[in-house]
């Protein structure tokens, strides 16, 4: 589907030793040309959220091991219903432990929704296993199209940790 | 993260990704994205700092207003200085 290429990473000097092994020896797709949907003014866009975090709400059915599927998690979802399940020793959690926000940003679309900055926010968010392979994760891409078709959304912010 | 943001443009949708690690979103070219000086595990800078989540929101959005791309454009505001420790007003 796609070459692979090891890269240099940048801020090295700012990451702890573990962090650059793990990271150098990454395995990144290629890709040659670079879609593009045309964009347009902010106020008049519906935006849905997608996190690499492995985001669910509590009680949904696991994240089958190494499946590349997502998790679907709505608007209104309180925080409190929110874990995350993605579990490495590369990077933060303890800001997610605090406040989901610093991770899926649901209340800050909602005030921008409120002020007239933004369209409007999407129905439902998306939440994918980080550490997947992209390959896996590509796979449901035409369902997770087709979601987001119906809940008319026509912008994504793309959400990695 | 890059990938699924090419094959999301695919489908017809913009995208617009938050940059963790600026030379992999080089390599990777997505559609539009924000790189940010942030802690791994912190896309969005500091937890209960409403405002300063907000700013970096509002750069990610105004990717989607770009006629061309790909955009690769730098969030150069650090994360604001996180509350107290347990031992503040003890311990002294």
């Amino acid at each position: 589907m796609f070459n692979t290429e090891t890269i240099e990473m940048a801020r090295w000097e700012e990451l702890p030793d573990y962090e650059r092994d793990y990271l150098a020896g990454m395995k990144l797709p290629v890709f040659e040309e670079t879609a593009w949907s045309p964009g347009g003014p902010v106020a008049e866009r519906r935006v849905a959220l997608i996190s690499t975090a492995g985001i669910e709400r509590r009680g949904d059915k696991p994240y089958p091991f190494f499946s590349g599927e997502f998790q679907v998690i709505p608007t209104d979802a309180d925080s409190s219903e929110l874990v995350m399940s993605h579990l490495s020793p590369n990077f933060d959690r303890t800001g997610f432990q605090q406040d989901v926000n610093v991770v899926l940003p649901l209340d800050r679309l909602r005030e921008l929704e409120a002020d007239g900055e933004l369209g409007s926010v999407a129905k439902y968010h998306y939440a994918f296993m980080g550490g997947s392979r992209p390959e896996d994760m590509i796979a449901h891409v035409p369902e997770l199209a087709n979601l987001l078709r119906a809940d008319n959304v026509d912008t994504v912010l793309m959400c990695p940790v | 993260m890059g990938a699924l943001g090419h094959y999301l443009e695919r489908e017809g949708f913009a995208t617009a990704s938050i940059s963790l690690i600026r030379r992999q979103t080089e390599a990777m070219k997505p559609p539009r994205a924000l790189w940010v000086p942030f802690e791994l595990g912190r896309p969005f800078g500091a937890p209960n700092e409403g405002e300063f989540q907000r700013r970096v929101v509002r750069a990610l959005l105004s990717l989607i207003e770009a006629k061309s791309g790909p955009v690769l454009e730098d969030f150069d505001e650090d994360p604001p200085e996180q509350g107290t420790t347990p031992r503040d007003g003890f311990a002294r």
